[in-house]
C-alpha cells in the first residue's frame, strides 16, 4: 500500500507551487485553492494505483493547471464575472510546455502582505503555502477551528481588495517584504517548538512546515543570507527537540540533554545551510539576526558536552545580536551566555544593567533566568523566593514540573 | 483525541492475499484522511504466513505452525487517527473501503502518562 503520510508530505512540499500556478491562471485565492484541492483529489485516486510520480511537483502542477483552466472556461461560459485584464485562455492544454515561472515567492509575499495582521499572515501561510487544513492549523496554534476559518476568509477578502493581488514584484519592496515572510516562518516554527499542549504530533508538523517553507525561501532567494540563516537555525533547533521534552512532558534544560539523541541528519543540514548563508553574505547583503542565531545554535550543536561549549564566542554573538535587535529574548540569551562565559554573578550584573535600560524586566522568562542565576551563584534563599513566585503564576504544566524540581533541589541543599 | 482503527479480515483477505483493488482504495482513503489532518500514522501488515503465532496455553511460548483456521479475524492493518469525538470516528469508520472485505474496529488510545 502507498504510504499515505509520506504521500501527503510530498503533496504539501509542492502545495505552494501548485496554488501559485493556479493563482497565475485564476487570480483568485479561493478558486486557486479549489483547483489545488481538486488536484489533490486526483492524486488520492491515482497515486495508490500508480505510485507516487517521479516528479510529483510537475505532476501536480499539470493537473492543477488543467483544473484551473477548466474553472476559467466555466466562468467565461457562464459570464459570471469578467476575466481579469490580460488573461487569455490558451488553446493548448496543460500538458503543453508551460513557462516554468516559479511563483512560490509571489504567493508567500501575498500571504505576508503588509495589510494583514501577523496572526492572519501566519494562518494564511500555513493554509496556502503549507497546505494545512483548518483543523490542523487550529490544533497547531491552539486556537478554535472556527476562529481560524474566519481568519482565513477575512484575510482572503482583504487581499481581494488590494489591487491586483498577484502582480509582479517590485524589487524595492522585496527585501522588506521577504523579512515579513521570514518572520512568519519563524512564528510558525516557534508555535511548534514552544507549544506545550500534549498534542506532540502536531507540534512536529509545524516544525516540519517551518523547515519546508524556509527551504523554499532559500530556493527562491538564494542570494539572501538571512533566508539561509533562518533555514539553518530551524534545522539546528529541530535537531534537539527529541531530547528537549521527556515522554511525560518534562522540559529538559540544555545542560541535561542527552546529546546523543540529537538528530545528526538535521545538524548536518543546518551546517550546510549555514555555509550557504556565509557564501551569500560574501556576495551581497550582510548577515543579520537569523544568520547570527544560526551561528549560536551551531556552537551548541557542535559541543560534545555542555561544558565544552565555546561560551566566549556564544557570548560575543549574543552581544552583537542584542545590539542589532534590542529584543528581550536576545538580551536574556546574552545574560545566560555571559554567566557561563564568565560567572553567574557577572550574568546577574548584566541582567540588572539591561533590566533598567530596556523592557527586559517585563519579559516573563526574565524571572526564571534570574532564579537560575541566583541558584548557580549560590544564593539559594533568593532563588527559592523567585521559584516560589514563578510557581504561583505559571500555567504551563511542563514549566511547573521544572520549577517544582528546582525547589526540591534547593530544599535538599538546605537540609544537606 | 486519538483512536486506532483496526482493519480485520479472515486469513485469505489480509496481507498479501488482500484484493489489490481494495488495497488501492484504502490507500486513497488514507491519503484523503491525511489531507484533512486526521491521519497520524498506520500501516498495512503482512499476513500470518510471514508472521507467527505463539501458544499461550499448554506449551506456553511454543510457535504454532498452523493451522490458523480457528482464528476468525486477524488485523490486516491499522490507522492512527486524530478525531474530535467518537462520533467523528464512527463516521470515518463507516466510510472505510475495507468494509467490502472485512470489518473495522475503533478504540480510543490511552493518552501518554495516563496509562
Amino acid at each position: 500500500m502507498i504510504d499515505p503520510v509520506l504521500a501527503l508530505r510530498v503533496v504539501r512540499t509542492e502545495w505552494s507551487r501548485i496554488v501559485s500556478a493556479a493563482m497565475r491562471i485564476l487570480h483568485d485565492l479561493d478558486l486557486a485553492e479549489d483547483a489545488a484541492q481538486e488536484a489533490l483529489l486526483v492524486a488520492t485516486e491515482k497515486w495508490p494505483v500508480d505510485g507516487i510520480p517521479a516528479n510529483p511537483g510537475a505532476w501536480l502542477t499539470t493537473v492543477t493547471r488543467r483544473r484551473a483552466l477548466n474553472i476559467l472556461r466555466g466562468r467565461k461560459r457562464r459570464r459570471e464575472t469578467a476575466l481579469p485584464d490580460g488573461i487569455e485562455i490558451a488553446n493548448g492544454d496543460a500538458d503543453a510546455p508551460q513557462d516554468t515561472q516559479d511563483d512560490r515567492l509571489t504567493l508567500l509575499l501575498l500571504c505576508c502582505h503588509p495589510t494583514l495582521s501577523h496572526d492572519s499572515r501566519v494562518t494564511l501561510t500555513l493554509r496556502l503555502a503549507g497546505g494545512l487544513s483548518t483543523r490542523e492549523i487550529a490544533r497547531g496554534l491552539v486556537i478554535p477551528e472556527k476562529t481560524i476559518g474566519q481568519r482565513i476568509s477575512r484575510a482572503k477578502s482583504r487581499l481581494r481588495d488590494v489591487a491586483n493581488p498577484f502582480s509582479e514584484l517590485n524589487p524595492d519592496h522585496l527585501t522588506e517584504r521577504s523579512g515579513a515572510v521570514m518572520e512568519v516562518i519563524y512564528l510558525i516554527f516557534n508555535a511548534g517548538y514552544l507549544n506545550d499542549s500534549a498534542d506532540a504530533p502536531i507540534k512536529r508538523e509545524l516544525l516540519w512546515e517551518a523547515a519546508m517553507l524556509s527551504q523554499q525561501l532559500c530556493e527562491v532567494m538564494p542570494d539572501n543570507p538571512e533566508a539561509w540563516g533562518l533555514a539553518s537555525l530551524i534545522q539546528f533547533k529541530t535537531a534537539r527537540t527529541g531530547a528537549r521534552i521527556t515522554a511525560n512532558g518534562h522540559l529538559v534544560p540544555l545542560d541535561e540533554q542527552d546529546r546523543s539523541a540529537w538528530d545528526r541528519v538535521a545538524i548536518t543540514r543546518g551546517e550546510r545551510f549555514r555555509t550557504s548563508a556565509i557564501a551569500a553574505a560574501r556576495r551581497g547583503p550582510a548577515i543579520g539576526a537569523y544568520a547570527i542565531q544560526a551561528e549560536i545554535e551551531a556552537h551548541h550543536c557542535r559541543a560534545e558536552t555542555f561544558g565544552a561549549t565555546d561560551w566566549i564566542s556564544v557570548e560575543r554573538l549574543y552581544e552583537t545580536l542584542a545590539e542589532l535587535t534590542g529584543n528581550p529574548v536576545t538580551e536574556l540569551g546574552w545574560v545566560v551566555a555571559r554567566s557561563y562565559a564568565r560567572s553567574p554573578a557577572e550574568g546577574l550584573d548584566l541582567l540588572e544593567r539591561l533590566g533598567t535600560e530596556s523592557n527586559l524586566a517585563n519579559y516573563p522568562h526574565t524571572r526564571a533566568t534570574r532564579a537560575d542565576l541566583l541558584r548557580r551563584a549560590g544564593q539559594s534563599q533568593a532563588a527559592e523566593a523567585v521559584y516560589a513566585a514563578l510557581m504561583q503564576d505559571e500555567t504551563s504544566q511542563s514549566q511547573r514540573l521544572f520549577y517544582q524540581r528546582r525547589l526540591s533541589e534547593l530544599a535538599g541543599l538546605k537540609r544537606g | 483525541m486519538q483512536v486506532v482503527m483496526m482493519l480485520l479480515g479472515t486469513h485469505d483477505k489480509i496481507g498479501d492475499n488482500a484484493p489489490k483493488e481494495d488495497v488501492q482504495k484504502i490507500g486513497g482513503f488514507a491519503m484523503k484522511l491525511a489531507s484533512e489532518g486526521k491521519l497520524k500514522g498506520g500501516q498495512q501488515l503482512r499476513g500470518l504466513e510471514e508472521g507467527f503465532r505463539v501458544a499461550s496455553d499448554g506449551e506456553v511460548g511454543r510457535i504454532i505452525d498452523g493451522p490458523h483456521a480457528e482464528l476468525k479475524e486477524l488485523v490486516g492493518g491499522y490507522f492512527e487517527l486524530e478525531v474530535e469525538s467518537m462520533e467523528e470516528a464512527k463516521a470515518i469508520a463507516a466510510q472505510c473501503p475495507h468494509l467490502n472485505t472485512g470489518s473495522v474496529v475503533v478504540m480510543p488510545v490511552v493518552p501518554r502518562g495516563q496509562g
